[in-house]
């Protein structure tokens, strides 16, 4: 069994479903019942069950709550696109080595082309390293061999088993499954299930012309799959999408690194070009240098925001560059890249208080490369009540949400329609007064009050200061939902001329915070 | 009781500005909490300013009369682009225009919201106190200034937020700057501070977010509540004048909603007449279209004595309307009949109100009309469900929009809807939310259990779950939104917007007054009730179709009475389909009962509802009637009341006089107990009513447990109780819908099948019930069918229904309509080319005709004629052209059939899925309905059937009700608690079930008690619904 003799016009696809790959990729053990999850006609529904948790009559498409009526103590984790993806792109990387012309077909499976595979051996042993290969990986799947993809995943989802449809072969192995195995719109299968065809075999039976006309384009061309006519796309080599490495050789050594900065300016120019035309850019760039004497120095560059502004990224090189001491005369230079990403290609948004002014921008890269990106943060303010839960840390640069991200989109439906928010106003909108020190935690501290029980004095750093004037009281209760808390606070004027934030809760005093002088 | 209009000592501060829950979404206390709550502070009054609107009023102003202080009248108005108003009534006057405001402020806006320019506000300053809140500019301030003068203040807050010491700072420059004094209010919108919770999940729920992400939308603190006195003295201890300026507003108010006066519209009588003197007109005129052969002496004695009555209780003008009314819709071929305390007088027989003949019939108009009540008298009119709206657009036309309008109806929060809400507010997943909501809507009406929780796929204890259960129950019993009363009607003499706010209502053409039929009472309106009953949509269908047929004229007082037949058929419990005793329960009953006669049909739809099931008075009657026991009453006081009921309490009136009889209640003190009927339900307590009732039950020697029983059947009134005025109406139209049902079997099933939506039954029911009649019904064919289910003559005097394509899931009515013109004037359709042709009707329906099996006299068959209809061009330009091309479809077979038919109509007249697996089930010793009456009481049987209903009624402690239909008949099956409880998932889930069970009988009555349930393993319609109820 040699399999069958390729032509030069033929086009033969393996296809690797991997049934459980969805969850296997989450951790899920099959025996455990879990389901992967994601929001779906305003109900969070089942994208994709373990095999234990299909033994209890979860499908893909039921609800959560559905779900876990047949089944309560089912897990279910939230579906993250990006990561699945870039799950499976890894597995088809994996798979390079049983054909260039490789892709991942989401969200389960895997095609190659095969028929132009030098020295591959026969479909079978194809078929059998793949199967191998996969189960080795923990994605146990089924494999198909067909003349097209649509073909070959449709016989191993439904199938479930391995199998090579021979050449001119896909319609027979199509035929016996359900309808709902082809693309096509309901109402268009109901159609023909109510006409009494119920699988592709009966579909395919139908003429081709007594289909066009009676169902959407969409069921046409299913029916043209179901007759074993499915496109046949042309899978490329595939081409690694990764860093960027630009060398340029000195023709005569360099020492100065002033000059050197000519050679470098034209690599970032270079740099930037190619990063245009692969609509990339990036935030971290390392310069490397090849001194005469065999050895390397090298640079590494962050560079605050994705960028491929080539102006940019020549100042930060400068910034960088500014007292470094060569370790000898430079022979070549290297620029290399990060992992670029895809270039958003968003204007600055001159309104944007972190953007408005460049500076900031280069302040914070400078800051990013001496302390890293852990250490350099900006808060962000959240329309909270508790003062300690008003805010959050954010890496520094990182875009405020435009109108998506829960707190956006609440102040989004909350500034609509309503009749109550005509009448108060916008109170939330009006930032209340909160000292830019914050203590956390808050520290216990003695105060003396009068009869109304408002502050007199407060002791601080072992001695008693009198409270000068006073502000409040201000009461802040809420959150009975998770952590209440009801307090009384008070802004209090020192004889020290310091002002800070005082509160009472449970009987306690508590300090939250100063005010600049 | 008119309340004092004194408002305290001068320096005690008075809360002007309170919302409360009818400010919707917002104020988290219902009027009642907000007054009560003031009056055990100390407040000698209180204003209630809701916004936009003045629903809550009439509550609050019933509990400020219980608790002797008072309400100043006001709402809080909001001014186009721009903040709000409180404005509060200073006299009638100022009442006035406080309506015409609101009414103009919600003439133009969305439902729920209201809004009006500064100017008209400024048009209408005279006798409204005006107090300023939110940010008003010095312009506005000054503008308002002008014309309200001494009348305005501006609103003085403490919340203690961080917005408090701008605001105080703010209103104090705009004080000097414009001379407005300021005046304290705490601005509440609940009674206590512990309502925060609550009051954060109804913002949540207005803002259509949860409280994670709500953040400083929701108040800061707890502080907008009402404070007592002395609170706000020390709150507002740096600005005395305006705590001062409280009371001084609140002396000027000297309005109260007892300054109202109503006067009933007058026009309806023409030129020259005194209403008295037209009614008596009118009703001899009526007696004697009634009684062609003469009036009988006992109806003329009857009518004089009624209209001595009305004449001396000035209730002429009321009869008149309803008269007016009536008469309207039967020169308009409307259906109708009245019900009600006065409906089943001899003037309203006369008048056409009602068909209820007072010759043959003793009810005593006393008992309906009680000159020591001194309250209007209650008519009800019913009229056909698809045509009340044509009545509804004649009183507005009548009386004008500004004098008439429908009455409101508030929603409350039921558990449904509150768990709904409160799981959204609280960030459940909404199908999680969803599945609760629904799983309790039926079944539990007690506490949500962990079992319910964990079948909705929640964790019982996630302590979000359990705060979303505490909230629900929080949000239960508020205000939820307003809608309209089903029937209520108010017209006035003057204009009714003078009185109450009016509103547009939601529906189109209609518009309603801001209070519901409780306060209406409260402000002593009177309502006319113009309801909708499918039965008499039903009940006329009926009559058109004999006289279509058979040339035979009915009405509902010309049906002959007591005909033995039809009386033999109620015996037999064969009452599917006829009016009010259709269910399961009335269907059990009947056997038992023995109907003979009208008065009978009176008690049997009066005694299976749970006034008397809960009184445990439906056993002792029964027995009675049997004569198993000997009639006997508790005091001989009583014998007079209770002799027509074989001295069995069955009518709510009954009670009512029992309690004057025996109870030592005067007049009056019966009134109030009726009252407190219908308030049990929400407060769950008779009060001292009940304690003088047994303490003047045991003085007279009534036994304790008599008593006690009496006590009972009251509370049972509360959930349900008929009077006993409603029941002889409604018998009526009992005896009318089992006459048509047992003399002309095929009409009234068509009837009924052309009023859908209604009554008990599923379609595929009433059909099945008139297949067991021997009535033939024959499939929807395009060459015969109409849009309506028609008759076709089989015989003499038989008929077979003919489904029409109203019966077809998905068909246009146009389409339907055009079918029929079309084949009427041109005659049948020879091909599906020349009916899309000739009646232009697009492939979707004639797809759906298709698949309905309708096109069969065009096609081989309904695959053959899908096929041929997809092959149709569809464009205009190209219709009647077909694409000829064949294919080879596959044959289909019965339960291909079956599940089509089910598809397209939600039955199937060739195939019954439990019949289809009848000899599976044979073998497996499975019987059929039918053969169960055969089988004695005690013994187990195994059934399989579709369920058609469910049921758990509050009076069966726990028992569900199921009614199982197979190809042969209908089976009641009860499933004991702890039964149901254990194969609940079953139970509920699946339509198409086998049950072990033991056959009960009571005479002839025949039951199943329920042991053991599975699913029954025959081919499943795709849409196969049961109907549930409570």
């Amino acid at each position: 069994m040699g399999g069958p003799k390729y032509t030069e016009r033929m086009f033969r696809y393996l296809v690797a479903h991997a049934p459980t790959f969805r969850l296997d990729r989450c951790g899920w053990p099959h025996r455990e019942p879990a389901v992967l999850v994601a929001e779906e006609k305003n109900a969070l529904r089942v994208q994709a069950a373990t095999p234990s948790a299909q033994q209890a009559g979860i499908r893909p498409g039921m609800s959560v709550a559905a779900a876990r009526a047949l089944l309560p103590h089912v897990e279910a984790e939230l579906l993250d696109n990006e990561a699945e993806a870039a799950d499976l792109l890894a597995l088809t990387h994996q798979l390079l080595r049983i054909s260039p012309c490789i892709a991942a077909m989401p969200p389960d499976a895997v095609v190659a082309e095969i028929a132009r595979v030098p020295g591959a051996g026969t479909e079978r042993a194809l078929l059998e390293r793949v199967r191998i290969r996969m189960k080795q990986l923990g994605h146990p799947a089924h494999i198909v061999v067909a003349d097209d993809p649509t073909t070959a995943l449709n016989v191993a989802r439904w199938q479930q088993t391995n199998r090579i449809i021979p050449p001119n072969e896909g319609h027979l192995a199509l035929a016996p499954l359900p309808l709902a195995a082809l693309p096509m719109p309901t109402k268009d299968r109901a159609l023909l299930e109510s006409l009494g065809i119920l699988t592709i075999g009966q579909f395919a039976a139908l003429p081709p012309s007594a289909v066009t006309g009676r169902f959407s384009p969409a069921a046409v061309i299913a029916h043209a799959m179901s007759s074993g006519r499915s496109p046949r796309p042309t899978l490329h080599p595939w081409i690694e999408n990764g860093p960027l490495v630009l060398t340029q050789d000195l023709p005569d050594p360099i020492s100065e690194f002033e000059a050197l900065s000519f050679v470098v300016g034209a690599l970032v120019r270079d740099l930037t070009a190619r990063l245009i035309a692969r609509s990339q850019a990036i935030t971290h760039v390392e310069l490397g240098l090849r001194l005469s004497d065999g050895r390397s120095q090298s640079i590494g560059l962050r560079l605050g925001a994705h960028t491929r502004d080539s102006t940019a990224i020549m100042n930060r090189i400068r910034h960088r560059t500014a007292d470094l001491k060569l370790g000898g005369p430079v022979v070549a230079v290297t620029l290399t890249t990060d992992a670029a990403s895809a270039f958003d290609g968003h204007q600055i948004d001159l309104r944007d208080p972190l953007r408005k002014n460049d500076s900031i921008a280069d302040v914070s890269a400078k800051l990013l490369d001496a302390l890293g990106s852990r250490s350099v943060l900006s808060a962000r303010s959240i329309p909270r009540h508790r003062p300690e839960g008003a805010w959050r840390p954010v890496p520094f640069g990182t875009p405020v949400p435009s109108s998506t991200g829960s707190a956006a989109q609440c102040l989004v439906s909350a500034h609509a329609p309503d009749p109550v928010f005509a009448w108060e106003g916008q109170p939330e909108a009006i930032a209340p007064d909160r000292p830019p020190i914050m203590l956390s935690p808050p520290e216990a501290i003695e105060v003396d009050v009068d009869q109304g029980n408002q502050p007199t004095a407060v002791h601080l750093s072992g001695r008693w200061e009198s409270v000068e004037q006073r502000l409040g009281p201000e009461q802040i209760s809420g959150e009975w939902w998770s952590r209440p808390f009801q307090r009384t606070y008070w802004q209090a004027a020192l004889s020290d001329g310091r002002r800070c934030w005082l509160y009472k809760e449970h009987g306690r005093w508590w300090l939250h915070g100063w005010w600049d002088r | 009781m008119v309340a004092s209009r004194v408002v305290g000592p001068v320096n005690e501060p008075i809360e002007l500005v309170c919302r409360t829950a009818f400010s919707f979404g917002e104020g988290a206390s219902t009027p009642e909490e907000i007054v009560e709550r003031a009056a055990e502070l100390g407040f000698s009054a209180v204003g209630i300013t809701d916004r936009d609107g003045v629903y809550g009023l009439p509550r609050a102003h019933r509990a400020a009369l219980a608790c002797g202080i008072r309400v100043l009248p006001g709402a809080l108005l909001t001014i186009a682009g721009g903040p709000g108003v409180a404005l509060l009534a200073q006299d009638a006057g100022g009442w006035s225009n406080l309506t015409r405001l609101l009414t103009d402020a919600r003439k133009d806006t969305p439902k729920g919201w209201g809004q009006l320019p500064l100017q008209q506000l400024l048009d209408r300053s005279r006798g409204l106190e005006a107090i300023l809140l939110g940010h008003w500019t010095p312009e506005s301030t000054q503008a308002m200034r002008e014309c309200f003068g001494e009348s305005l203040s501006l609103a003085l807050t403490r919340r203690l937020d961080s917005h408090d010491v701008k605001h105080w700072d703010r209103m104090a420059v705009l004080s000097a700057a414009t001379q407005v004094p300021l005046v304290a209010t705490s601005d509440a919108i609940m009674h206590s501070s512990s309502r925060k919770p609550l009051h954060d999940v109804l913002t949540c729920i207005r803002r259509k977010c949860t409280v994670d992400n709500a953040g400083s939308a929701l108040a800061a603190n707890a502080m907008r509540c009402l404070r007592s006195p002395s609170a706000m003295k020390r709150m507002f201890a740096s600005a005395p004048s305006a705590l001062e300026r409280t009371h001084e507003i609140a002396h000027r108010c000297t309005f109260s909603l007892d300054d109202l006066r109503y006067l009933y519209p007058r026009e309806i009588v023409p030129e020259g007449w005194t209403p008295i003197r037209w009614l008596r007109h009118e009703t001899a005129i009526g007696l004697e279209w009634r009684y062609p052969e003469g009036t009988p002496a006992k109806v003329t004695s009857q009518v004089e004595h009624e209209l001595r009555l009305i004449e001396k209780l000035n209730f002429s003008a009321y009869f008149l309307t309803v008269y007016d009314a009536v008469r309207f819709a039967r020169d308009r071929n409307i259906l109708c009949q009245g019900r009600g305390s006065a409906a089943n007088s001899a003037v309203c027989f006369a008048l056409g109100i009602t068909a209820v003949d007072p010759a043959h019939s003793s009810l005593l108009f006393e008992r309906f009309i009680s000159e020591e009540r001194g309250e209007p008298p209650d008519i009800d009119v019913d009229f056909e469900h698809e045509r009340r709206e044509e009545v509804l657009q004649y009183v507005y036309k009548r009386y004008g929009r500004h004098r008439a309008a429908m009455v409101n109806e508030v929603i409350s929060y039921r558990r449904r809807s509150a768990l709904r809400d409160a799981g959204k507010a609280l960030g459940l997943d909404p199908d999680q939310i969803d599945r609760l909501a629904k799983g309790v809507q039926w079944f539990d009406r007690n506490a949500i259990n962990e079992a319910k929780l964990t079948e909705a796929g929640l964790n019982p204890r996630d302590p979000r779950v359990q705060q979303t259960v505490t909230m629900a129950e929080a949000l239960k019993g508020m205000p939820r939104h307003v809608g309209i009363h089903s029937g209520g009607f108010t017209v006035s003499d003057g204009p009714l917007i003078d009185l109450c706010p009016i509103e547009p209502a939601s529906m189109k053409g209609r518009t309603v007054i801001q209070w519901d039929k409780d306060d209406i009472d409260t402000v002593g309106f009177v309502k006319v009730d113009l309801l909708s009953l499918g039965m008499l949509t039903a009940i006329r269908k009926g009559f058109d179709m004999v006289k279509e047929h058979t040339g035979q004229c009915l009405s509902l007082a010309s049906i002959p009475a007591d005909d033995p037949g039809v009386y033999d058929m109620l015996c037999r419990a064969d009452t599917m389909g006829v009016f009010q005793i259709e269910s399961r329960a009335q269907m059990s009953m009947l056997p038992r009962m023995q109907p003979r006669c009208f008065y009978d049909l009176v008690i049997q739809v009066s005694i299976v509802r749970p006034g008397p099931i809960q009184g445990g008075m439906v056993h002792p009657y029964l027995r009675r009637r049997r004569g198993e026991e000997p009639i006997e009453y508790a005091h001989p006081s009583l014998e007079p009341i209770l002799k027509r009921t074989l001295g069995v309490p069955i009518f709510q009136e009954q009670v009512m006089a029992m309690a004057s009889a025996v109870g030592g209640f005067s007049p009056g003190e019966a009134d109030a107990l009726r009252r407190a009927m219908g308030a049990w339900r929400k407060r769950g307590t008779l009060g001292p009513l009940a304690e003088k009732l047994m303490a003047g039950m045991r003085a007279n020697g009534i036994s304790d447990a008599y008593a006690q029983q009496i006590r009972d059947q009251i509370r049972g009134f509360g959930e349900y109780g008929f009077p006993e005025s409603h029941a002889a109406s409604f018998a009526r139209l009992v005896y009318v819908s089992a006459w048509l049902k047992h003399h002309y079997p095929a009409a009234f099933c068509a009837a009924l099948l052309n009023s859908q939506p209604m009554g008990f039954y599923s379609p595929r029911s009433l059909l099945d019930d008139a297949r067991r009649h021997d009535v033939d019904v024959r499939p929807i064919d395009i060459q015969k069918s109409h849009w309506d289910n028609t008759l076709e003559p089989t015989g003499q005097r038989s008929w077979a229904i003919r489904l029409g394509f109203r019966q077809i899931k998905g068909l246009p009515k146009q389409a339907g309509l055009r079918i029929q013109t079309e084949r009427e004037a041109h005659g049948t359709f020879q091909s599906i080319a020349s009916l899309q042709c000739r009646a232009d009707i697009n492939r979707s329906a004639l797809a759906t005709l298709a698949r309905a099996d309708a096109l069969q006299s065009l096609a081989a068959n309904r695959r053959h004629a899908l096929w041929a209809v997809q092959g149709l061009y569809d464009l205009p330009l190209f219709r009647g052209l077909q694409r000829t091309d064949d294919a080879h479809l596959p044959e289909s077979t019965e339960i291909d059939e079956m599940r089509e038919d089910y598809r397209s109509f939600g039955l199937s007249l060739a195939h019954n899925p439990v019949g289809m697996v009848r000899e599976t089930l044979t073998q497996k010793g499975f019987i059929s309905a039918a053969e169960v009456h055969a089988v004695p009481g005690g013994r187990t049987v195994k059934v399989a059937g579709m369920v058609a209903h469910r049921q758990r009624p509050g009076t069966a402690k726990g028992v569900v009700f199921m009614t199982l239909e197979d190809e042969t008949g209908l089976l009641n099956v009860v499933i004991k608690p702890h039964t149901f409880e254990r194969q609940r998932k079953t139970i509920v889930q699946h339509n198409l079930l086998e049950i072990t069970a033991r056959v009960q009988r009571d005479g002839q009555s025949v039951s199943l008690l329920a042991s053991r349930f599975s699913p029954l393993k025959a081919p499943k319609p795709e849409k196969l619904t049961s109907r549930d109820f409570r």
